[in-house]
């Protein structure tokens, strides 16, 4: 038939991604700190727990890049170790709030009504609150460690996922493919999950990126405080703190975990703002 | 003639907007919007009934009310008999395979995340139209039945131009084998070049399937080619419905005189010669009291101003609802 | 209608786009010209160049892509004018409307404040004068009491009234052309009837010229005066709208006339042109028509026919034009 012609294939999403130059440093950066949690012990030049009294908060050094910290342990090798903590803060401290969130948002955008109301209030609760201070309210309560901090910022956060869900979802019942598939027949269950979760995703997608780097940068602030990871355990938050005092002496101390916590976050948002985008449908 | 596949009795549809603080305070109701109002229809099996209308008129809420995406506030939708919004009915699944409908929009009403292949056979299963492994097959005679070549099952609605999307659309509705299709708006957004194949498109698959048309747009002149009978709907109700030839080329209400008369003539040499409508579409938010057409009428009278006409057989022409459809008629 | 000498003419307008390092000829060789108080159409699909041609007569084509060739104003040539000096004349000489007026309206600011702004911008009238300007403005685009809308934002108009603030607004400072860009596409019929009333009444009481864009050969015939056909860019037919409509010479203008239904037995195909348009990267080397053309010669493939005289008034980019009212038996 007569406009039965196509437009040329387009580039596939890895072509399009490649040419990204923004992109693919956030994913270098991702993929090299991913590497670095699940492999300390291969990257790292020493035991980071190896106390060596001889060689106190010496300064950068051939053998020591980073330095040593006031028992003498390796630098470098107590940063690369944390890898594996505030990696695991950035997929723990988001993925349950993010389950959650996308599932209470698609169905409180689907259906409105009471649920909705109820929501709504919710959400102010939480937004009207400082995230910080209800966050630690909640360590408070349960006790510092990583997996009470989780607990914490899940219990919280979920709220903000669920919101950007909900506005989306109910922006893509807009669309009359959504329609279309009420008046085909389809159950909600397979409307929602199969056609509107998919095209409201994205902006959950990037928000999550950008939320694994302030995640980080929350655990290390826990962690700096006394109510996240605890000592002797390698984790930025605790290392900064443990340099804190030695800042005009020893600067490296301080200095290292805080440009890795830098480096991370850019990482992320870097992979963030390509993924956005990337997945925003065309046409 | 036959009993009607679709019968639609008095059908009321109201939105409330919800009260605003002041209303509250003031111990007013909250504002409604009066979609539809009171409109009585039946579809016969086979025709093409065209509704028209200006937009917010209600011929959009009403294909909408017919495939369940509103629920009426008052009346009834009866298919074969049985009313659609019934208890029982309502989580009839079968009924959605029966009655079909496009959407005007070609850019959303595909999931733009799912094939064209997808699309279709996500239609024929859920629905068990065929066994799991015929669905490739079937899905390949759709795109067949709407001129589409193969390799569009393995395209995204984006690769596809607007023609081409409301093709897919069709196939869609097609694949549920249904007895009544509802077309709303399904040609505005085309080109006249597209609309013409997508409109000569849907006849022939009319013929070919034996399918029931409500074809709702606001283009008077494509309504007047697909249809058998037209609709004129007015704020929600119907003032004039009857036979096509019969009321495109001599309207009896005042209101489908002057939507007639405003659509523009392809011959230069008619200029001036339509007869124009005062003032705008009243608000369906404050519904003028009687005839809702009285305000623009220039032969209303106390009497239009009081009591809603009701749609009466006027001169073996089809249903007028005016109070002085005789007059107005007389000396034409 | 007698037209005097033309305010406006357009010589050879060539516009390109770029996709990656691919040129897209969105415009070639176009000419025209319209005279004070003359209503141009232009008409075409989607994709034709008639919205691009506007949008290079005012200036707003070139930060996308290269315009050359000749838009004579007033003596001047609009495309080599720089940017400054063009400004002077948008709006003020040059006003346009588009079709979506509620995306052209600032939906914060009040409608008097949008049509005091351009007042500033391009009159010297002090401030009472401005507001008195703005209530004649509103009143004369036939918006009801006009002192007191003024204070009302764009949401509180309809679509019809919308449409008409925005001629009100473009109409401020007394241009002597009007671009609309299917100013009434959005409207409903007896509203679009109303608006292009307003804008014949306007142009002639303000002896304005008009370019208006539109896909329907209906509105047309009812409102211009001489009309332009596009087809992929170039203008195939023009002529007064009589003729060209009464007597299309195009077999591309026959096509378009013919898939109107209109005078057609109920229920019966529609005729469409065979094929589509092509895309603008890949034209055919000869008529960029020839592929779907039923007329088609050899010459058609070959070579590009450029817009000549027909008849008097009346030019055709056609080898083999159809002749005298072929047209409407084929």
């Amino acid at each position: 038939m007569s406009d039965a012609t196509f437009t040329p294939t387009q580039p596939t999403f890895l072509q399009r991604a490649l040419r990204k130059p923004g992109f693919v440093a956030g994913l270098i950066i991702i993929g090299f700190s991913i590497l670095l949690a699940i492999f300390p012990g291969f990257f790292a030049p020493y035991d980071p727990n190896e106390i060596d009294y001889l060689a106190v908060r010496q300064p950068p050094s051939w053998a020591h890049p980073f330095g040593t910290d006031l028992l003498g342990r390796d630098s470098l090798s107590r940063v690369i170790w944390a890898y594996q903590v505030n990696m695991q803060m950035a997929v723990f401290g988001t993925v349950f709030a993010l389950v959650i969130g996308v599932i209470v948002g698609a169905l409180v955008g689907y259906y409105r009504g009471i649920a909705d109301l109820i929501f709504g209030r919710i959400v102010d609760a939480v937004i009207t609150f400082p995230f910080l201070v209800l966050v630690i309210a909640v360590v408070a309560v349960l006790g510092p460690g990583l997996v009470n901090m989780y607990i914490a910022i899940s219990v919280v956060y979920w709220v903000y996922y669920a919101r950007l869900m909900r506005a989306e979802v109910i922006a893509q019942m807009g669309n009359d493919y959504a329609a279309a598939g009420v008046v085909m027949g389809y159950s909600d269950k397979r409307i929602i999950f199969r056609h509107l979760l998919p095209n409201a995703i994205t902006p959950v997608i990037v928000y999550w990126m950008t939320d694994m780097a302030l995640v980080i940068l929350l655990g290390s602030s826990l962690g700096y405080l006394g109510l996240g990871a605890q000592p002797p355990q390698a984790e930025w938050g605790v290392l900064i703190a443990e340099g804190r005092n030695f800042i005009s002496t020893a600067w490296w101390l301080s200095l290292m975990p805080g440009i890795a916590i830098v480096l991370t976050g850019l990482g992320f948002s870097l992979l963030g703002d390509g993924l956005a985008d990337l997945l925003r449908p065309r046409g | 003639m036959t009993t009607p596949v679709l019968q639609i009795r008095d059908l009321h549809l109201r939105f409330p907007l919800g009260r605003s603080m002041a209303d509250v305070a003031m111990g007013r109701p909250g504002r409604v919007v009066n979609a539809l109002n009171g409109v009585s229809l039946d579809l016969n099996r086979g025709e093409t009934l065209g509704v028209v209308g200006e937009s917010g008129c209600g011929k959009s809420t009403l294909a909408r009310c017919i495939v369940r995406l509103y629920k009426p506030s008052e009346g009834e939708v009866c298919f074969d008999g049985q009313d659609i919004f019934g208890a029982d009915q309502r989580s009839d699944r079968s009924y959605n395979r029966r009655i079909q409908m496009m959407f005007q929009d070609p850019y959303s009403s595909l999931n733009p995340r799912m094939t064209t292949g997808q699309i279709l056979a996500e239609a024929l299963r859920v629905h068990e139209m065929r066994p799991d492994h015929e669905i490739p097959a079937r899905v390949s005679e759709l795109l067949e039945l709407v001129r589409l070549p193969q390799d569009a099952q393995h395209k995204l609605p984006h690769e596809f131009s607007g023609g081409q999307r409301q093709r897919i659309a069709i196939a869609r509705a097609l694949a549920v084998e249904p007895e009544v299709l509802i077309a709303d708006e399904l040609v505005s957004a085309l080109d006249v070049s597209v609309q013409a194949q997508v409109v000569n498109l849907l006849l022939e698959l009319q013929q070919e399937l034996d399918l029931t048309i409500l074809f709702v747009a606001h283009d008077l002149r494509l309504v007047r080619h697909v249809s058998n009978r037209v609709a004129v709907i007015y704020l929600g109700r119907i003032v004039e419905i009857g036979d096509s030839e019969t009321l495109f080329s001599d309207p009896s209400h005042p209101y489908s005189q002057a939507l007639l008369s405003a659509a523009p003539s392809l011959d230069p040499d008619d200029r001036g010669k339509a007869t124009k409508l005062e003032g705008e579409l009243p608000s369906p938010l404050n519904m003028p009291s009687g005839c809702p057409f009285h305000v623009r009428c220039r032969h209303a009278s106390e009497i239009c101003k009081k009591q809603v006409p009701s749609l009466l057989p006027f001169e073996g022409r089809g249903e007028v609802a005016c109070h002085h459809v005789e007059e107005i008629n007389a000396h034409a | 209608m007698e037209h005097n000498t033309p305010i406006l003419e357009v010589d050879g307008l060539n516009t390109t786009f770029h996709r990656g390092e691919q040129p897209l000829p969105a415009l070639r060789d176009v000419s025209f010209s319209v005279a004070r108080g003359e209503v141009l159409g232009l008409v075409g699909e989607s994709g034709s160049g008639k919205s691009v041609t506007l949008r290079s007569i005012i200036g707003l084509a070139r930060r996308y892509g290269d315009v050359t060739g000749e838009v004579r104003w007033q003596g001047q040539n609009l495309i080599q004018m720089p940017d400054r000096a063009l400004r002077q004349i948008q709006g003020r000489e040059i006003a346009m409307i588009f079709q979506e007026p509620m995306t052209s309206l600032n939906p914060l600011l009040t409608v008097g404040l949008q049509l005091e702004e351009t007042l500033r911008a391009h009159t010297d009238l002090s401030q009472s004068a401005r507001r008195d300007r703005a209530i004649e403005m509103l009143d004369l685009v036939g918006i009801a009491s006009a002192a007191q809308r003024l204070k009302d934002y764009p949401h509180q108009f309809s679509g019809g009234m919308r449409q008409r603030v925005m001629i009100a607004i473009a109409l401020a400072a007394n241009p002597k052309l009007l671009l609309a860009d299917e100013p009434t596409t959005a409207l409903d019929v007896t509203i679009q009837a109303q608006i292009l009333d307003l804008i014949l009444r306007l142009a002639q009481d303000m002896d304005m010229g008009v370019v208006l864009v539109t896909h329907d050969l209906g509105v047309v015939a009812q409102t211009c005066d001489t009309v332009a056909v596009m087809y992929a860019g170039r203008i195939v037919e023009q002529g007064s709208v009589r003729d060209v409509l009464k007597d299309p010479r195009h077999p591309y203008t026959v096509g378009l006339m013919r898939s109107v239904p209109e005078n057609l037995p109920p229920r019966t195909p529609l005729y469409s042109v065979p094929g589509v348009p092509p895309s603008l990267d890949a034209l055919p080397q000869g008529c960029t028509f020839a592929p779907r053309c039923a007329a088609c010669v050899s010459a058609c493939t070959q070579d590009r026919p450029s817009l000549s005289i027909a008849t008097e008034g009346r030019q055709v980019a056609c080898f083999n034009p159809i002749t005298n009212s072929q047209g409407n038996a084929a």
